[in-house]
């Protein structure tokens, strides 16, 4: 072989180890995008649900748009998150009070339909508390409590609304109590 | 006539000794006047049911109860009426408060207190061996 030929032959084995080792490079590079512990890739790791689907090998524009996904789903996992944690330590209480509050509604409701609707009973009630605070006014004045007076107010009490009730008792009980007003009977005051 | 006088004579002896053994073996027996409190238009009231009617003046008297309305309301309540004449009353619609009152017997101790509002804010009650029952 001439001199030449040894050359050209150098140069042409030259070329392919170069193209190999380029073409080596590119895989292991391609390889290590895909595996290796990147950036992109911690993110995808920390990021719950989407992330964790995602398919191993994948250029970096494909990358990045799947780590602004989980990135995206995360964040709206850990608020479903924090709000289910939230409901669950308040949940119960809350619901009951609304089942409570609700109920008491419902029967409230189904007491002035059977009673002749909201209005008839709203009467009811203005004319019974007013009949409890005569009663009452008339007890502070003589500062004497007689078992007509409790008589009256026992039945004024059952047809008031609970807010008029707390109102009325809370003038009486403290009245007598602090001695202003005197049961003139034994037993209970109203 | 002499073994028949013999006779009685044992006879008392033995009821004279188990009757004392019967004291010597009676548990702790107590008493207490009922006893009403106040501090303004709050205070507490305390004494035993069995004691107030046994061996209270004309004045003392003590009790608990409940009042149910067909609104669904429930109201428990207690009163209480010391010798010296001092009345206090107090109610509530607390129903664990109402559960404790519900358990007061004919022969309780009792205890409670009251707000400015004239609302139950403590009740207690017991039954207790040395708590004298009611007499007739």
């Amino acid at each position: 072989m001439s001199d030449r030929g040894i050359q050209r032959s150098s140069r042409a084995r030259a070329i392919a180890v170069g193209v190999g080792v380029a073409v080596i490079a590119a895989a292991g590079f391609t390889a290590g995008r895909a595996s290796g512990p990147d950036r992109g890739a911690e993110a995808v790791a920390r990021a719950p649900s989407a992330a964790r689907r995602a398919p191993p090998s994948l250029s970096a524009i494909e990358l990045g748009a799947t780590v602004r996904v989980a990135a995206r789903d995360a964040v709206r996992d850990a608020l479903a998150e924090r709000a289910a944690g939230s409901e669950g330590a308040t949940g119960p209480e809350v619901a009951a009070g609304s089942e409570g509050a609700a109920a008491a509604r419902a029967d409230e409701e189904a007491r002035d339909e059977a009673e002749g609707g909201p209005e008839e009973r709203s009467a009811e009630r203005a004319a019974a508390a007013r009949k409890g605070q005569a009663v009452v006014d008339a007890a502070l004045r003589a500062a004497r409590w007689t078992r007509e007076d409790a008589a009256a107010l026992r039945t004024a009490v059952a047809a008031m609304s609970r807010g008029q009730r707390d109102d009325l008792l809370r003038r009486l009980v403290p009245a007598i109590n602090r001695g202003e007003v005197t049961p003139a009977f034994v037993g209970p005051i109203f | 006539m002499r073994a028949v006088r013999k006779h009685i004579v044992a006879l008392a002896v033995v009821a004279a000794v188990g009757g004392a053994g019967a004291v010597a073996h009676a548990g702790l027996k107590s008493s207490r006047p009922t006893t009403v409190s106040k501090s303004g238009a709050s205070g507490w009231a305390d004494g035993i049911l069995g004691s107030a009617r046994n061996g209270g003046g004309a004045y003392e008297y003590l009790a608990c109860g409940l009042q149910s309305y067909s609104t669904g309301d429930l109201f428990g309540f207690c009163y209480a009426n010391d010798a010296a004449g001092q009345f206090a009353y107090c109610y509530t619609d607390a129903p664990t408060m109402i559960e404790a009152i519900q358990s007061v017997s004919g022969d309780s101790a009792v205890y409670f207190e009251w707000n400015g509002n004239g609302e139950c804010t403590m009740f207690s009650m017991g039954n207790g061996s040395m708590d004298p029952p009611k007499l007739p």
